[in-house]
This record gives C-alpha cells, structure tokens and sequence, in this order.
C-alpha cells in the first residue's frame, strides 16, 4: 500500500488533487479555453470530487477519473453560461477529452520545450505574455498600456504564440517525437 | 490545407482562445475539427500550450504565485478539524508554493501620518481584531505588526501572521515577534492556530519551548515565568528549558493520544478551563475563502477617511450581520459577469473601439448604473472591500484577488454615491467611513461567479480610494455562530 493509499479519503483527495491540479485545468481549457471560465469550474469541479472521494478507487490512477468529473462540470457550465453554446458541440467535446488523454505523454513533453522557447522570447515579448497570462490583464488594457490598437496587440499575441508552436514543433521533430 | 486555409485555421485557434469567434467561425472551426481528426491534436497542442502559459514560472513576478482552486473551501468543508493527518498532508504538498504565496508585501499601514517612513517589508502580520478594555489603545483593527515587542495592556486581539499563523491574546500580554515561525511569549496568553503552510511555528516563554507540529494550541505564562499548556487540536512537540527529569527532553503532545504519555508533563494541563487562557482564533464562518491579495479582517476599521487606511491588500471585513433592510437597497451590479467600471467619458471611448465580442466577454459599465435593488425585509450581511494605496510614490497601485463567501452575493455596491448612501443602514455604525473625496472605483474589473458566491476583484488606485459594498445573502445560523466566536 502506497503512502497515499494509507492516508483517510479527504487527505488523499488534497495530495491526489494538489499533484494533478494542473492537469485538470489543461483538460478543461481545452473544453472551455477562456482562463476564468475554466478556473470556475476547476473550482466546482474540485468541490465535486472532494464530496465523492469515497468513491475513488486508488488502484486507479486519478487523473482519468477527475476528467469525468471535469467533464461533466464542464458541461454544466455551458449550459449556464450562454456564450459557449456556439462553441464546440458535444460531440467535439467527446472527441477532444477522449485524445487530450491520449495525448498526455506528448503534451508533457511539450511543455518541457515550452519553457525552452519561451527562454528565448524577447523580453517585450515576454512582458507581453506576463501582463496576458499572469496580471490576467485584458487586451484592451496591454493595447492601451502600449499604445497599440487592440487590433494590433492580438495580432502580436498571436505571433508570439505562433512562434512558440513552431518552436516547440521544431524541438519535437529534432528530438524525432514529433507525430506530424 | 492550402496557406489560405492554415492562416484561417491559425486564426481560428487565436480566436477561439481568446473568446472571439463569431457565430459563422464557430461554426467553421467546429466543421475543420470534425473533418480531419489531425486538426484536433492541433488543436489539442494549442490551446495546450495556451494553459500551460497560464501555469508558466518564467512568466511570473518574483514572489507572487496563487492556487488555481480556494483549498480553504474544500478545508471549510471538513467537518473534523482534529485530523493531524490531513494537515500534515496538505502541509507537505503546500509547503513551497504557500511560502511563497505568503511572501511579505505589507508596505504601510500608517492610520494618522500622510507620510510614509515606514518600507515595504517592515510589517510581518496585521491585528484583524481588537476588543480593548482600555482605551485610547495603542493598537487598532489593520494595524500592521513588527517584529518586536507586542503588548496589549487589557481586553483581547487576534493577529494574522503573513504565513496565516492567528495569535488570539488576552491581555495583558507581552510577546517578543522574532519572525514569521517564531515568538516569545514573555508573560500573559495566547492562542496560536497554526495553518499547513507554517507548521513549525515556535513559542518559547521563558522555561518552555513549544513546537507547533499541526493545529492548534494554548500557552499561559505567569507572572513568575511558568507556564502551562494545553493542546486544543493536533500536536505540538514541547520541553522545559531546565530541569532535571524528561521535561526537558522534546515530548510530543496529541490532542487525541494523551493517553500514550507515561507521565503528564507537569505544564501540561489536560483540562481545559477556556477563561484562563486566550480564546481560540476565529475566523469568520461567512467568508469561506480569500484568495490573491485579499486579507480578511474579523471587524471594521475605525476610521476609513482617505489616507487613514492604507495598505497594499484589498481589505475585506464585515460591517452589518444578519440585518433586515427596513428599506430597499438599491444595488449598482446584481448579476453574474465581468464588469469593467468606467467614468462616463472613458465608457463612451471604450464602447467606440472595442469589439462585440471584446464587449459580451467584459463588460463595461458606467459606476452609476444600478441593475436593480434588494427588497426591503431581506435579511443582510454586508462586506466592505477597501483599498487605499494614497500617497504611494507610483502613480497607480494596483492589486487583485477575490473573496468566496457561504452564501449568495445579492448585490455589489461599487459607486461613490451608492456607497454614501448604503452608509447608514448598511455600514458599521463604529466606523467613520468617506463621504467627501473620491471613494469610487473606475477602471476596475469586478467579476461575480456563476454561482454567485465570489466576487473576482482587480483594482487599481490612482490617489483615491477604491471601494466596493458587497451584500451577501443572510444565514441567521451562521452568523449567530460568528457572533459566539468572537466573544
């Protein structure tokens, strides 16, 4: 029996959910890729999963498991808030949880050469990225404390972002773990 | 795919993140995807990439990192708080990144002085409560707490260490702060509840040392110097400095397992008589979580005129608890979303350069609209956020976080007028609050959840005083639970 197994449900959710909280997050961004949507139901989904820890079968692994939580919270989400309904449809949704899954070893991999990339930015590129990403700024606001339109702040946004795929791309296919 | 087609996938993806596609592009990106199942590992890859830019060290300011999810939700949600496991647990995986999250960040809090000798840094806690017997007392609700000597003549306090240690004191009291993990306790009671993040807390007085090792204990030291514990919860591991029998070897003391030691320790007490020590902290039952730079105090400060108040966090606390509005009360947002609160002027810019789409996903409102009231008879506990960042040398302070209560927000107040008005019924009746110079909030973004249980709040302050009245739906249970604990 692992340490984890051996702790009462509720500690083991915290350490289970500590350790995957990320990836759960990933998993419903890419449902729902707005980051304040995503962290309310990362939230909902948390407090669901806590409430039915019992049922956690911890021969299992945790993450597939708090996918279907996710999942469905994701869903439920939706139908709450009006604005997704145009975006994916069901099916989709299916289809991109079930490969997201799939895709777990690679996506690791990529990140690792996400933060070789992003090394390699330019620092107001960087900024750029750290007023997006971290100061949760809107665009408008980065445009605004640039003096850029907005139409050209998403554009920049967009290149740097492009950039990095192709950067991370480029690392993959050089590593030969590149799948296209 | 020709290069027409990948410069329209590419865009798609873009706006598919950055919640801007149409109708007719969401529909597209939905046919592309179903068309070509290499077009969903893409997409997969994407917006991959995109949360993990979300989730990025290099992409985050030294010092400031925060949890996706409030723990303190799920912890509130624990019905046994006596499990020494659970914390031990959590303390393990949380340790780093809440010691970081807890970095220093007190910057001032100089209730009466218009100038700022105090640096950043300087202050390692704040008092959240005070009920003093005595006054005019040195101490106040939000007075930031030094290192050094702390004493409080008569009446009780409760202080919030920056590593979310809570002291609860009866006075008189002396203690020496020598940091975030340590304090002597040199006569009086105290009562430390110590959280995951800062298990390992020490009290020394002057013949013991007391080793928090999870949650909650009781010190008294007499006038002579002796002193005496008691473990409410969990377990800390104590010693006499001197002596010659096991006293003065480290003896680890359960709450629970008492029954394991040989020989109760002689400063040991395992009755409790709650009057003879500091009552336990409290924290309050209506706020589940506070997240981001949001600090929560148990009660209202005195005086919240411009400049009185100044801190670096956005301060939260409650003014009315279980109130029935004799009147309506007219609320400026009421229901979920993103608001961005403008002055007239910049709404009108805003609405001429911003897209539909930018405008559905942020809403922009001018202070003074009111999306309707709450009826007269509703019982009410109303929260004031607060943030003065007056007479700071940077132009514009900035600060966010949020705060997640039990019950249902029924309204958000957030204009100058409205705020000046809901003063009288809805304020503390103790407090002096602002009634002349700017007290308003405008280019700030207010977010209330779907759920409509957290307030999202980014603020920033450019020599005025941002605040917001947040009204929270009445559970007279609750609060009459709170009302107990804080005696």
């Amino acid at each position: 029996m692992s340490d984890t197994e051996k702790l009462d449900p509720r500690s083991r959710f915290i350490e289970l959910f500590m350790t995957h909280e990320k990836q759960i997050y990933r998993y419903i961004l890419s449902l729902m890729p707005h980051s304040q949507d995503a962290q309310d139901v990362l939230q909902e989904t948390a407090i669901a999963l806590y409430n039915k820890i019992g049922d956690y079968d911890p021969t299992r692994p945790f993450a597939p498991w708090a996918f279907r939580f996710a999942y469905h919270m994701t869903l439920k989400h939706r139908e709450k808030s009006g604005r997704w309904h145009r975006f994916l449809d069901e099916d989709l949704m299916k289809e991109i949880a079930s490969r997201q899954s799939m895709l777990v070893p690679e996506l690791d991999q990529r990140r690792e050469y996400l933060k070789e990339c992003l090394a390699e930015v330019p620092q107001d590129k960087r900024a750029m990225l750290t007023d997006y990403y971290f100061e949760d700024e809107t665009v408008d606001a980065i445009a605004d404390s640039q003096g850029k339109s907005v139409e050209a702040t998403y554009k920049a946004l967009q290149r740097v972002r492009k950039t990095l795929m192709h950067c991370i791309q480029g690392k993959m296919q050089a590593s030969g773990m590149s799948a296209s | 795919m020709s290069d027409f087609d990948e410069r329209n996938w590419d865009l798609l993806l873009d706006k598919a993140i950055n919640d801007t596609l149409s109708e007719s592009e969401a529909l597209e990106l939905n046919r592309i995807l179903k068309s070509d199942s290499k077009r969903v590992d893409d997409y997969i890859r994407y917006v991959d990439m995109h949360a993990s830019l979300y989730q990025e060290p290099l992409l985050a300011v030294a010092g400031e990192t925060d949890n996706l999810i409030d723990y303190e939700t799920l912890k509130s949600e624990t019905t046994k708080r006596d499990n020494i496991r659970f914390w031990k647990t959590f303390a393990v995986v949380a340790s780093v990144a809440a010691l970081v999250a807890f970095s220093l960040n007190v910057w001032r809090v100089l209730p009466d002085s218009g100038s700022f000798g105090v640096a950043q840094g300087d202050f390692i806690g704040i008092v959240t409560s005070l009920k003093a017997e005595e006054a005019p007392s040195e101490h106040y609700v939000g007075k930031g707490v030094q290192r050094g000597l702390f004493r409080l003549d008569s009446g009780k306090a409760q202080i919030r260490l920056d590593n979310g240690v809570k002291l609860s004191m009866r006075g008189p009291v002396e203690f020496d702060v020598f940091g975030l993990d340590h304090i002597t306790l040199v006569t009086g009671r105290v009562t430390a509840n110590v959280p995951p993040q800062a298990i390992g807390f020490r009290i020394d007085t002057p013949d013991m040392e007391v080793v928090d090792l999870g949650t909650e204990f009781a010190l008294k030291v007499d006038k002579s110097g002796e002193s005496r514990l008691h473990v409410l919860e969990g377990e800390v591991e104590a010693r006499m400095k001197m002596g010659m029998d096991f006293e003065n070897e480290p003896l680890v003391i359960a709450k629970d397992r008492l029954q394991e030691l040989n020989e109760n320790p002689t400063y040991l007490e395992v009755e409790y008589d709650p009057n003879s020590y500091a009552p336990s902290p409290v924290k309050d039952p209506l706020i589940r979580a506070t997240g981001g730079q949001v600090r929560n105090l148990q009660e209202s400060p005195r005086d919240l005129r411009h400049g009185r108040f100044k801190h670096d966090y956005l301060m939260v606390f409650p003014e009315r608890r279980d109130f029935q509005l004799p009147e309506a009360l007219p609320v400026n947002l009421k229901k979920p979303g993103t608001y961005r609160v403008m002055s007239e002027s910049a709404l009108k810019a805003y609405t001429e350069t911003v897209s539909e789409k930018q405008k559905e996903r942020e809403r922009a409102v001018e202070s003074s609209v009111v999306q309707g009231e709450i009826a007269s008879g509703t019982r009410v506990n109303s929260y004031l956020v607060h943030f003065d960042a007056t007479g700071k040398s940077d132009a514009m302070h900035r600060a966010k976080g949020r705060v997640r209560f039990e019950n249902k927000i029924l309204g958000v107040i957030i204009n100058g007028q409205n705020l000046n008005e809901s003063d009288a019924l809805v304020g503390d009746a103790d407090t002096v609050y602002e009634s002349k110079l700017g007290r308003r909030t405008e280019n700030d973004l207010i977010r209330i959840s779907s759920d409509r249980q957290q307030v999202f709040m980014n603020f920033e302050v450019h020599g005025f005083i941002d605040q917001v009245r947040i009204i929270v739906e009445a559970d007279p249970n609750r609060v009459q639970y709170a009302d107990n604990a804080a005696r």
